[in-house]
């Protein structure tokens, strides 16, 4: 079964077929909407687990799309807890962006001193202040969950669904598929466009032969699939995953040869890929000609799972126009200095390629801001994008 | 700063070792997109075919205890992977993308 599954996706999901306005990557007002009725009800992914492996182990993150800053620390007692960043006395911002381990966090300001659970453990002079009541000046909490080693935050005060809730069926189809790697490399990059248009790149095949022809030659085409339809789409609610179709026959450049021979662990892209022990969610239609999947975690969460390696991309709106985005890949550990090199290859490799994708978006932005064509066509196979766009309007809608 | 020696049997790649062991990812990719393409080449041709003796070099060792003399080797393999491209599918420094210097190699 080399051929993709040649499913009707529209009449399977039934999104529709006609033209998508470009309204929602250009208007201020329905980024500022997106903004309140959506990142801020919506369980966001800040991490992982293995970021903050200590007790006192923390992270700071500036999020304009939530307007705040937030604390993500790892209690003595190994919870995991968030915290607006901000002191309840005179509201400076607690922590410097960044990472850190710390006992307590002390607010420069004027010493202000508070427990990793946010509790105020330290005040001097409370005696100036007039009923002063400790229990009411802990840290500002920000919901908080776990799930398959990914943190993730809610910054509603109290949010309708928790994170299984959220996830839906997605829950089950990942289990323990990421425990055994680790993050190999990390880049980002802030980029003038909208950051559902960069969903949508990094979401559909369809461009793969034309616009990665030079990166990526035949390796995502043959005869058999000459557009790179994926294997499958699947639609969990409003999370999804297509499954990216490779060639069999591919023959690699003399570099990219080497590297697979020497490799201990599996590479890109895994054209021979065995793949019985990967969670049902990863390369669901079980097909073996198969390179990874592209994975969205509703809203700005991404994976591009494959055997063995993973992206991992977070997409954080600045502005209606502006998005800064991380790629981090996780992969096995390497055991030889030989997996050392050819890991090398995939990241370096992978980067590049994906730098294919970012070429489009800030011309596509800036002639979406033209105003000259106001509409977008979409085929069959770029139902990740309907869908990327479709939820997000529905969610927003659903809010009020 | 001294240039290290290679071990013996790799002295042919003696020459490329100021330039191209470089240890940081970042500086290697950087390395890449402000060089010629006839440097990138030389130093393609150079590495490719010594590529594999390298590995074989290097795995007798640790992944994390490889000796200091053997360091630079992995370095310069490791530049090897990241120029291979340019010459295997762009023959340019890059491709066209994404302006490399908007890139910052966090790790
Ligand atoms: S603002 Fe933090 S102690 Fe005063
Ligand atoms: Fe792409």
């Amino acid at each position: 079964m080399n051929k993709p599954e040649n499913l009707k996706y529209e009449e399977m999901y039934k999104l529709g077929t006609e033209p998508l306005s470009t309204e929602d990557c250009v208007s201020p007002e329905l980024f500022e909407q997106e903004r309140q009725k959506l990142f801020k009800r919506a369980w966001i992914c800040v991490g992982r687990e293995g970021d903050i492996p200590n007790a006192g182990d923390h992270l700071v993150r500036d999020l304009d799309v939530l307007q705040t800053s937030a604390i993500v620390v790892r209690g003595k007692d190994n919870q995991i807890r968030a915290f607006h960043n901000v002191c309840p006395h005179r509201l400076n911002k607690l922590v410097p962006e960044g990472e850190g381990n710390t006992r307590k966090f002390m607010c420069r300001f004027h010493g202000w001193t508070f427990d990793l659970d946010g509790a105020l453990s330290h005040c001097s002079n409370k005696e100036l202040f007039t009923n002063f009541d400790e229990s009411k000046f802990s840290l500002p909490p920000i919901h908080a969950d776990l799930w398959e080693g990914f943190i993730f935050i809610n910054v509603a005060e109290q949010p309708k669904e928790n994170l299984r809730e959220w996830l839906g069926d997605l829950n089950d189809q990942f289990e323990g598929y990421w425990d055994e790697m680790e993050l190999r490399g990390k880049w980002s990059a802030v980029v003038n466009c909208n950051w559902k248009l960069y969903v949508d790149a990094n979401t559909e095949a369809y461009h793969a032969p034309t616009l990665h022809s030079r990166s990526l030659r035949d390796s995502f085409a043959s005869p058999d699939n000459p557009n790179c339809a994926f294997n499958t789409v699947r639609l969990f609610g409003r999370h999804r995953i297509g499954s990216v179709y490779a060639n069999p026959n591919y023959q690699p450049n003399p570099m990219e040869e080497l590297t697979f021979k020497i490799a201990e662990t599996p590479l890109y892209p895994a054209t021979s890929a065995t793949t019985g022990h990967l969670p049902p969610g990863v390369n669901p239609s079980r097909n073996p000609a198969w390179a990874f999947d592209v994975d969205v975690v509703f809203p700005n969460l991404q994976f591009g799972a494959a055997n063995g390696w993973c992206l991992v991309f977070f997409y954080w709106p600045l502005s209606v126009n502006k998005t800064l985005f991380e790629a981090c890949t996780y992969m096995y550990k390497p055991e030889t200095p030989g997996d050392v090199i050819s890991q090398e290859y995939t990241l370096a490799h992978v980067r590049d390629v994906l730098r294919e994708d970012m070429s489009t978006l800030e011309g596509t932005q800036q002639m979406m801001e033209s105003g000259v064509l106001k509409y977008i066509q979409l085929c069959d196979e770029e139902i990740t994008v309907r869908h990327n766009h479709v939820s997000v309007a529905n969610f927003i809608a659903e809010a009020d | 700063m001294k240039t290290a020696k290679l071990p013996d049997e790799f002295s042919d790649l003696q020459d490329f070792v100021s330039e191209w062991a470089l240890e940081h990812r970042a500086d290697r990719f950087k390395k890449r997109y402000t060089s010629s393409i006839d440097d990138i080449r030389r130093y393609y041709d150079a590495i490719m075919p010594r590529m594999e003796a390298i590995v074989d070099h290097l795995n007798q060792f640790p992944v994390d205890d490889i000796p200091e003399a053997s360091q630079p080797l992995l370095y310069m393999s490791l530049s090897g992977v990241e120029i291979s491209r340019a010459v295997e599918l762009w023959d340019a420094p890059d491709n066209y993308a994404f302006p490399a210097e908007r890139v910052h190699i966090d790790q």
